[in-house]
């Protein structure tokens, strides 16, 4: 594979929201399919959907207008679980942070965290290691 | 291209951009270089953006097979 050489990308996910986040590792996934090195932090309003159990719930974290549209799309297999979406991220060789202080927020521990977390990495260390020389994404 | 010996292949109609295009670089990742992968995509964008972004990837494509204006077959062979 042609790999992108020294091209960075950094997103932080800061919703819960079903389709921005689906829309973000969408994102994630297609630059690390192009062989970029991609790093995706979860924030305070993100880091749930990474608590085992909640990874694909569609509920009130979502707007009402827009969350039956996109549970049809996931259904008919037109796009992808958020778990699919961190499952083929970890296989391109991505990698997923959750922010520590957002996971205290929502009272979650290391052990509920999915498989496809690499660590529990602060902010300050997301932007010293992560950022530096990337292209960023915020959602 | 009925002679072609496929190692794998991927039906992805109806699957929406960026997952047609994420789905086919991972299971291209399966093959051995010189292995060849046949897809199934679905729609103008898939047709359009798929087999540009395999290229880009250093991919070869072997054959793009049309069928109207929304499905495309694609032959594309494993580059180390």
């Amino acid at each position: 594979m042609v790999a992108e050489q020294g091209q960075r990308l950094a997103l932080i996910i800061n919703t819960a929201s079903y389709e921005r986040v689906a829309f973000a590792l969408g994102i994630a996934t297609t630059a690390a399919a192009m062989g970029r090195d991609v790093s995706v932090l979860f924030g305070y309003g993100g880091v749930i959907r990474l608590k085992k159990g909640f990874t694909d719930s569609l509920g009130e974290e979502t707007d009402g207008w827009i969350r039956e549209r996109i549970g049809l799309l996931v259904k008919n297999g037109g796009v992808s679980p958020l778990s699919e979406y961190l499952n083929m991220l970890k296989k391109l060789g991505g990698k997923i942070y959750a922010c520590p202080t957002a996971m205290e927020l929502h009272d979650i521990v290391v052990g509920e965290l999915v498989e496809e977390v690499d660590e529990v990495r602060s902010v300050t260390r997301f932007v010293r290691e992560d950022i530096k020389d990337a292209s960023v994404v915020y959602v | 291209m009925s002679d072609i010996e496929i190692a794998g292949q991927l039906d992805l109609r109806g699957v929406a951009c960026p997952d047609n295009y994420v789905r086919t670089i991972l299971a291209l990742e399966e093959l051995e270089p010189g292995q060849v992968l046949k897809v199934t995509l679905e729609g103008k964008e898939a047709i359009s953006e798929v087999p540009r972004s395999v290229k880009h990837n250093g991919q070869q494509i072997l054959s793009a097979e049309y069928s109207g204006d929304c499905l495309l077959v694609l032959y594309i062979k494993k580059v180390d």
